[in-house]
């Protein structure tokens, strides 16, 4: 049987924590967290280095990223304060960290796993992720079968998906060569 | 008249958020984006509105982010309605208070 997940073998170094004091008790998906004329802070060269926000975030709003080849004033990922990291203020059922694994695999060009689309139309470019609806949610029973996915039905233990933190798990060796030619290629900066 | 207009300029300079946990038999409920909102995966549709008949449907995008799509708002039999420029239902405003709404989605021609 062909091996499904993959290891992506990327490391992260931490290069430094910027902590900046805000007047604001909440930001949104506007990017004003990016920009000290509102609130927030630039990023630190994003040519060469991956940028996260930490913040508060309105609406229950977990996180959200910028695929390669936007600008550089805003190019990372903004991740809710309550939904970062193990400890500390991470709240279940977001509190293993895939908060952050689910926006940089964005960072590095995957789609969701459903394509953003809800009737079996759309494609997230990748081979070994199975079409599927739409997202799934919480931790759910194996297998949900859609657009004709079965048996195996959606990779819904898939990081690309939006199911709870305990329930996801993997990426495909398809995903991982998309993110390495990423690598490769928008964000050859990193090193 | 002029209760009304106050009543109508509380649904200005907020995004409403789709707290689905609170809906109910009546409707959907939303609440201002300030408000203590749970965390969710699960997308939020959220919605903002502007005094001269502007409004916005925010759905979420590829890469998490909010992406704008254009919306009209106008009275009709003393709500407020959004009618979306993509098609999509509209919603209908049932009742209001300072930071919650209660939303009914309504199908092209129906009242």
């Amino acid at each position: 049987m062909e091996r499904v997940v993959s290891d992506v073998r990327l490391e992260f170094k931490l290069a430094k924590v910027t902590r900046t004091k805000t007047t604001k008790n909440s930001f949104t998906y506007d990017d004003a967290v990016k920009k000290s004329s509102t609130g927030g802070i630039a990023p630190f060269d994003p040519k060469t280095h991956l940028n996260l926000w930490v913040c508060a975030l309105g609406g229950g709003l977990l996180g959200y990223a910028q695929f390669p080849g936007g600008p550089p004033a805003t190019d990372g990922v903004v991740i809710n304060y309550r939904a970062f990291g193990t400890t500390g203020t991470a709240q279940a059922p977001f509190d293993k960290g895939r908060t952050a694994t689910h926006e940089i695999g964005h960072y590095f060009n995957l789609r969701h796993i459903w394509a953003d689309t809800p009737d079996c139309s759309g494609s997230d470019m990748v081979a070994d992720t199975p079409n599927c609806a739409g997202p799934n949610y919480g931790t759910p029973s194996w297998p949900h079968i859609t657009c004709n996915n079965g048996p195996n039905g959606d990779m819904f233990m898939n990081y690309m998906d939006y199911t709870d933190h305990a329930a996801m798990f993997m990426f495909t060796a398809q995903q991982v060569l998309r993110m390495r030619t990423a690598l490769d290629a928008a964000r050859s900066g990193l090193g | 008249m002029a209760g009304k207009d106050a009543e109508q300029a509380q649904l200005f300079g907020t995004t409403w958020v789709h707290v689905f946990e609170e809906d109910s038999s009546q409707g959907a409920m939303y609440r201002s984006e300030e408000d203590d909102i749970p965390l969710s995966r699960r997308p939020r549709e959220r919605f903002q509105l502007e005094r001269n008949g502007v409004a916005r449907v925010l759905i979420p995008g590829p890469d998490d982010r909010y992406v704008e799509q254009p919306a009209k708002w106008s009275e009709d039999k003393g709500d407020v309605v959004i009618r979306p420029c993509t098609g999509k239902p509209s919603l209908r405003i049932i009742a209001q208070s300072p930071s919650r709404l209660i939303v009914r989605a309504q199908q092209p021609g129906d009242s």
